[in-house]
């Protein structure tokens, strides 16, 4: 990685440097050109011929996977996949951060539901207004990072939500008569369903 | 994520590597891939992986 870095810096530096010396002066390129011309078209020649190889060596050689017999496999999965309740409230605040969010459901992977009966609609399930997209790029990208997998997540404002809920829509009903987890709750939904 | 996890495995990067594992099954990846997606540096991951070869937690293949 850091071989294939270097390369490429390297050879984009003839250029970069030729533009560097012209706004300094050309008196101090010229000169540097006239003494080491030879030198510079000798370097670059064995920069170009270098390239190729630095390119191949890029990444490990190997690539790995889950050895299916090993003996704690099982106790691992269960230690590691498992979520606990501090778990649930580190991700509800760091569900708040991201904007003023309403209501958040965790379904899918974080309840360990194994696809059975029907497929996941979502994993994370959240209806707030004013979500910054950058945040919530990031907080998604940290909690796939921290899952180690990809996640399925729905994001809907109030008012679409209000709609969809009145309306008896497909999705919500799904995702609220299966397994799921309300991580908080400040819209009444609970109330609502009863 | 969790505390408790980081203080056992001793490493952030090492938890989030066998949870990665646990849940990508039997598919090969590289450890530039692995390292993409669980947000590490490519060499502590490939560090790591060595590691876990070694007690048979991972098997290597020849990428082609």
């Amino acid at each position: 990685m850091a071989k294939r870095k270097s390369s490429v810096k390297k050879g984009k530096s003839t250029p970069a440097q030729r533009v560097k010396f012209s706004g300094r002066g050309k008196k101090s390129l010229r000169a540097k050109i006239s003494q080491s011309k030879k030198k510079v078209k000798s370097k670059s020649a064995q920069k170009r011929k270098s390239a190729p190889a630095s390119v191949k060596k890029v990444g490990s050689k190997f690539a790995y996977y889950l050895n299916p017999d090993f003996q704690y496999l099982e106790e691992l999965r269960s230690l590691l996949l498992k979520f606990s309740e501090t778990e649930f409230d580190l991700l509800s605040r760091r569900v708040n951060q991201i904007g003023r969010i309403k209501l958040a459901v965790v379904g899918g992977i974080f309840l360990e539901h194994k696809q059975e009966k029907e497929p996941i609609l979502a994993d994370l399930f959240l209806v707030g207004d004013d979500v910054d997209s950058r945040k919530l790029r990031n907080f998604i990208k940290g909690i796939e990072a921290d899952l180690g997998t990809e996640i399925k997540f729905v994001l809907m404002e109030r008012d679409e939500f209000r709609y969809r809920f009145k309306m008896f829509d497909r999705f919500i009903r799904v995702l609220f008569e299966g397994p799921h987890k309300v991580l908080f709750d400040r819209i009444g939904v609970n109330q609502l369903l009863v | 994520m969790s505390k408790i996890h980081e203080v056992l495995f001793q490493s952030k990067a090492r938890v989030k590597l066998i949870k990665f594992l646990l849940r990508s099954g039997q598919e090969p990846h590289s450890p530039q891939t692995i390292a993409r997606r669980i947000q590490e540096l490519p060499s502590t991951v490939a560090k790591e992986l060595k590691n876990l070869e070694k007690i048979s937690l991972v098997k290597a293949v020849k990428r082609k």
